[in-house]
């Protein structure tokens, strides 16, 4: 009897790394090129980058919520930053996006806190508005010419494996550290397992709220660094694909919409399928425009499966 | 007049670990008012929803006009007669009355028949409206109506469905008194056409004043029915309370110590309106009083759930303001919660995991988990409570009620709280877990923790109560010792009749 | 005694207000605003967003969503484009996108209702798989060349003086507003948005309603990928991304409520007016176009809390009965 439960966990976290090697396994076979090196260094990239946006958006979801806000607040946090940066100083400039980022995160949390905002509505409308900020400032121009220390960081190579992607799973450790080693990380799954209930154990909601907000613009402005790193170029217009995407993959790694459950290295498993998907699409010569259907498509059987699969259950 | 339009016989229901009907039988005439008595908890509402198609019954058989008829949904129960006006309004709050007396039932007119005759539609509830002698106009959507003009709103419905047997469940519970009367006046028109009612109230004068039978439920079971013109008060409670106190409740009794918690004047919003008590150490003071005497309602303001809009709360002698939870946990508050499903506990995640998230801070106060300490402490609560589980990693939801309800104690346990507040501690589980939580609750005064408890159950209350106060419509009716108390006494003031 | 009871309910609708506040405003500030031609320009402009917003108006009454709007008013235009390339009458091509559409929807319905996902995901998942289809039909490329019969739709004059597309989205608006108001059909779809338990316990058949409601608004979504086509004389996939967002944001200006159950095409109308006479009046006045998306989402803000902040308690209705009775003579 005991044995059950841990069964379960293991069972489905078998079923997923199986589902990943699988999806590695068939690449592999089908695929010509894929297990080439050049190709797993971009692979190992590409998987990392997408892991980034995810980690801001399974925040706000695992609360219960949702930040479509992520791309824009990353364009104009980056925009700003890249100014900084192009002037040579580039310390000051990593902080500068990471705090606008920060600080548009936490406008989120607290309009949506205090004024009982439907997080879709406050962070859709930070979408315009932090778009908009980003492409006035601009005025449509990109913004480039930074200097090697900071391109290192896109573009890099640390031990042979791409900067972004040790970046990003030290993101990846502190996440999980935060998330499954903290009272924090625990308050917060307290939360969105049910806000009624948390705040009946004298757990301060609207902080917490305020605190996932913010730290999912933080996670954003930091994104927006790599990528604009990796570009070598910022321009106001970036990012405007990252909500979805972001949404695609943590809702494949098992993150739900409902709250309260995920785990943060489920989003590897988001990261790699959609990774892999666009990777051998673009290996196999099909054309990168089928990658839009198969990821609307695995997004509905993914969630679709997760849904039968918690109705069995109950 | 004599002609029975509904009969019950021996109906049972049982929900897990607890038997709410058993073998109860009633019977209905047409054009009676039989009103349905007895205390929370006593299967009227149970009985109720078996009517009306919420749920279907495990026995016994169901009979309309002397045919045997299968109630298997609410719009079953509809088809067939019944109708029922809950507490929880049935309509639909933007579509006007006459949308919502017509719904899903609009006539049509028009060439091709799709467009809905609207003036047919208000023409036919005005009419309706009108044999009720109703003033309410049918164009008006229904959020713009009181909420009696809501209630009266559905039993028009009712009529226009050919209602048969309509049934009220605590309709006066919110009302005042001039709309009670306009709902009695149409209960009576109603019955001058022949419908049969049954009524389920708490309160005992409605029994005179609108009743012709009275049918009294006790524990599941039935006990009687009488014409009401042949009994009086203290029969019907009487009957409604008359059980053997043969439970032995396992409490030991001492010498309380100072006054913990003082409430003085303690206001909130309409539900709690003056609230004076005091709770010492080491005593279990018994909260009493029917639904929507506003017990929970001052339960959530001493724990902060909603802040107290006047009087003050004093804590150890010193005056303190609860207004959020988060302060009322730090100055060692519990609030074990009437809702234990869906307040109490969360449910997705595992037992252990809800037994120490409320004393998390406590237990690390730098923040760090340390995964060892945590199925040390969770680990000694499963013991101490012995709670039953395969593993403390199970999700909490898959746990019968009564070890849940252990969760839940388990967890402010764990906060190392200093005083309780049960809100219907034992509701829902079985005898056996009961007695194990009645032995925890002594253990905790022993220590000399103070326990306020919320709870319907007179013998609960009578059992473990060093003290007993009585609430009636968001006040303190009455105070009793335990030496004094009985279940008539507080029936009596839970009824505001002192 | 009903003369007692008509108590004025004074309707103050918050966007018409705002709305002409916008107008006075932007007459002060721009001699080219309030003139015919810029009236017509602003509804040719909103056209298109207007039967988008349409659709969307039904999702959200429902208490829902629609996201994949864009992606599959995009499908629409492509298949129709490259359909009519292809040699097809424009007619044709025109119906038969337009049934593409309507099946979209309905998947939607389909996945939201009786699969039970929620309609954030499923919508989702449609836009990326109605790009997707979009994207292949047209291998990524804009489709042009194909015979001018559908620009009527945006170009079309009627008496010298009336915008085609001002009649087709009047004539919409009064189909969508017929059903909503009048048939048995719209009252099912406000008693689904308002208390959905009532609605089943009732007999509507709760699902298949939804689902088809799902339908219309995928229908729209076509009706306005037509609609953007004959105005680009173009097709490109990615053209109609975006409009998912401005029908929601329509929407909501126009007072619907997002928790379903209240508003309607009517409010969805204003709302349209409104946003695009923002976005007009703010090209006029000369505002940098990026900064008008900051408006946007601040306004969008704003109109929301006012919203939310309008569900005060309503007064309830006086009526005699309460008074007391005096026809039976009861004493008070």
């Amino acid at each position: 009897m005991i044995k059950i439960e841990a069964m379960k966990e293991y069972k489905s976290g078998l079923y997923r790394i199986l589902f990943v090697a699988g999806v590695f396994a068939v690449a592999a076979i089908f695929v010509p090129r894929f297990i080439h090196p050049m190709n797993m260094i971009n692979l190992i990239r590409h998987i990392f980058l997408l892991c980034l946006l995810g980690y801001g958006m399974s925040l706000s979801m695992m609360i219960g919520g949702l930040d479509l806000s992520i791309g824009s607040v990353a364009a104009l946090s980056s925009v700003f930053a890249a100014t900084v940066i192009a002037t040579g100083n580039v310390f000051l400039g990593v902080l500068t996006g990471i705090a606008i980022g920060g600080v548009l995160g936490f406008l989120n949390g607290f309009m949506i806190s205090k004024f009982k905002l439907p997080d879709f509505i406050m962070t859709f409308s930070m979408m315009y508005i932090a778009r908009g900020l980003a492409l006035t400032y601009t005025q449509g121009q990109a913004i480039y010419n930074f200097p090697d220390s900071f391109t290192w960081l896109g573009k890099g190579f640390l031990w042979h494996i791409p900067v972004p992607a040790i970046l990003s799973l030290g993101v990846l450790a502190i996440m999980i550290f935060l998330l499954h080693k903290t009272v924090f990380g625990r308050g917060l799954y307290a939360v969105g397992a049910g806000k009624e209930a948390a705040r009946y154990t004298g757990i301060n909601v609207r902080k917490k709220i305020t605190q996932v907000y913010a730290l999912s613009g933080l996670l954003a402005g930091l994104a927006g660094l790599i990528f604009i790193s990796r570009l070598n170029s910022a321009s106001a217009e970036m990012g405007e694909n990252w909500p979805l995407e972001a949404i695609a993959v943590c809702v494949i790694g098992g993150v739900s919409f409902s709250g309260g459950e995920g785990k943060i290295v489920g989003l590897l498993l988001g990261g790699v399928v959609m990774a892999v998907i666009s990777n051998c699409i673009n290996l196999l010569g099909i054309p990168p425009r089928f990658q839009d259907f198969f990821t609307g498509f695995v997004i509905i059987v993914a969630v679709a499966v997760d849904h039968y699969t918690k109705r069995q259950e109950a | 007049m004599t002609e029975t339009i509904f009969r019950a016989e021996k109906i049972s229901k049982e929900f897990p670990g607890v038997k709410a009907l058993d073998e109860v039988s009633f019977e209905l005439k047409k054009g009676e008012v039989h009103v349905l008595l007895g205390e929370n908890g006593a299967g009227k509402s149970t009985f109720i929803k078996l009517l009306s198609g919420v749920f279907p019954k495990d026995d016994g058989r169901f009979e309309i006009d002397g045919e045997e008829v299968e109630i298997g949904s609410v719009h079953q129960a509809q088809k067939l007669g019944v109708t029922t006006i809950f507490q929880e309004m049935n309509l639909i709050p933007e579509l006007t009355v006459a949308e919502n007396i017509f719904l899903a039932r609009e006539p049509k007119k028009g060439k091709l028949g799709i467009k809905v005759d609207k003036e047919e539609i208000e023409k036919r509830s005005r009419e309706l409206l009108g044999s009720l002698e109703l003033d309410i106009p049918p164009g008006y959507p229904v959020n713009e109506l009181s909420v009696p003009q809501q209630q009266l709103v559905e039993v028009a419905k009712a009529l226009s469905l050919e209602a048969k047997i309509i049934i009220f469940d605590e309709p006066t519970a919110t009302l005042a008194e001039k709309e009670t009367k306009a709902l009695f006046r149409i209960i009576r028109l109603l019955k001058d056409r022949g419908l049969g009612i049954i009524y389920i109230s708490h309160r005992l004068e409605e029994v005179w004043e609108i009743g012709d039978r009275v049918t009294v439920l006790r524990d599941g079971g039935y006990v009687d029915t009488v014409a009401v013109k042949e009994t009086e008060i203290d029969e019907l409670i009487r009957m409604m309370v008359g059980r053997e106190l043969g439970e032995q409740f396992p409490r030991t009794y001492r010498e309380p110590g100072e006054v913990v918690l003082k409430l003085e004047g303690i206001g909130c919003g309409k539900k709690v309106r003056d609230v004076n008590l005091e709770l010492r150490a080491g005593e279990i003071v018994g909260l009493a009083g029917l639904v929507g005497s506003g017990r929970t309602e001052l339960a959530q303001t001493i724990f902060g759930v909603d802040k107290a809009d006047r009087g003050t709360i004093q804590l150890n002698g010193e005056e303190v303001e609860i207004g959020t939870t988060t302060k009322a946990t730090e100055l060692g508050l519990a609030f074990l919660t009437e809702d234990r499903k869906q307040l109490g506990l969360f449910q997705i995640l595992s037992v252990k995991e809800n037994i120490l998230h409320a004393a998390m801070k406590k237990l690390f106060p730098r923040g760090i988990i340390k995964s060892d300490v945590e199925k040390q402490v969770a680990g000694e609560y499963i013991e101490k409570l012995k709670i039953k589980t395969p593993t403390m990693k199970r999700l909490v939801k898959y746990l019968s009620g009564g070890n849940q309800q252990k969760v839940v104690l388990a967890k402010w346990l764990a906060t190392k709280a200093r005083i309780f507040i049960l809100d219907e501690p034992t509701r829902g589980i079985d005898v056996g877990a009961k007695k194990e939580i009645h032995r925890l609750m002594d253990d905790l005064v022993k220590e000399g923790y103070p326990i306020l408890m919320i709870s319907s159950e007179l013998p609960e209350i009578l059992g473990m109560s060093d003290r007993i106060y009585v609430m009636h419509e968001g006040t303190i009716q009455a105070e009793y010792g335990r030496e004094e108390a009985t279940q008539e006494k507080i029936l009596h003031s839970a009824m505001g009749r002192g | 005694m009903e003369m007692k009871n008509k108590i004025k309910r004074i309707r103050i609708s918050g966007p018409f207000m705002i709305f002409v506040a916008m107008v006075v405003l932007f007459s002060i500030l721009s001699r080219r605003f309030f003139t015919f031609s810029n009236a017509a320009n602003i509804i040719r402009q909103a056209s298109v967003l207007a039967l988008a917003a349409f659709g969307q108006t039904f999702a959200i009454l429902l208490a829902g969503i629609d996201l994949s709007i864009g992606a599959v008013m995009g499908l629409t235009s492509c298949t129709a484009a490259v359909l009519m390339v292809g040699g097809m009458s424009p007619m044709v091509a025109l119906v038969i996108a337009l049934l593409v559409a309507l099946v979209c929807g309905l998947i939607n319905g389909f996945v939201t209702n009786y699969i039970g996902l929620n309609p954030f995901v499923s919508t989702f998942g449609m836009w990326g798989m109605a790009l997707g289809v979009a994207l292949i039909i047209t291998e990524e490329r804009v489709i042009y060349g194909f015979p001018d019969t559908l620009r009527v739709f945006n170009d079309g004059v009627l008496f010298g003086v009336i915008p085609v597309p001002l009649i087709i989205v009047l004539l919409v608006w009064w189909v969508l507003h017929f059903f909503l108001k009048k048939t048995a059909g719209g009252i099912a779809t406000y008693a689904i948005g308002g208390n959905e338990e009532a609605a089943a316990l009732s007999g509507i058949s709760v699902k298949l309603q939804k689902m088809l409601l799902y339908g219309l608004s995928g229908l729209m979504a076509g009706f306005a990928g037509i609609m953007f086509l004959s105005r680009a004389n173009a097709a490109q996939a990615i053209d109609t991304i975006g409009y998912e967002f401005d029908s929601i944001c329509a929407v909501v200006l126009g007072g619907t409520s997002l928790a379903g159950g209240k508003g309607g095409v009517k409010q969805t109308l204003l709302g349209v007016v409104l946003f695009a006479t923002m976005r007009n009046g703010m090209n006029m006045i000369g505002i940098n176009m990026y900064l008008q998306l900051v408006f946007i989402g601040v306004i969008l803000i704003a109109a929301y809390i006012a919203e939310s902040r309008k569900k005060t308690k309503p007064v309830p209705v006086e009526t005699s009965e309460l008074e007391g009775d005096r026809k039976t003579g009861e004493a008070q």
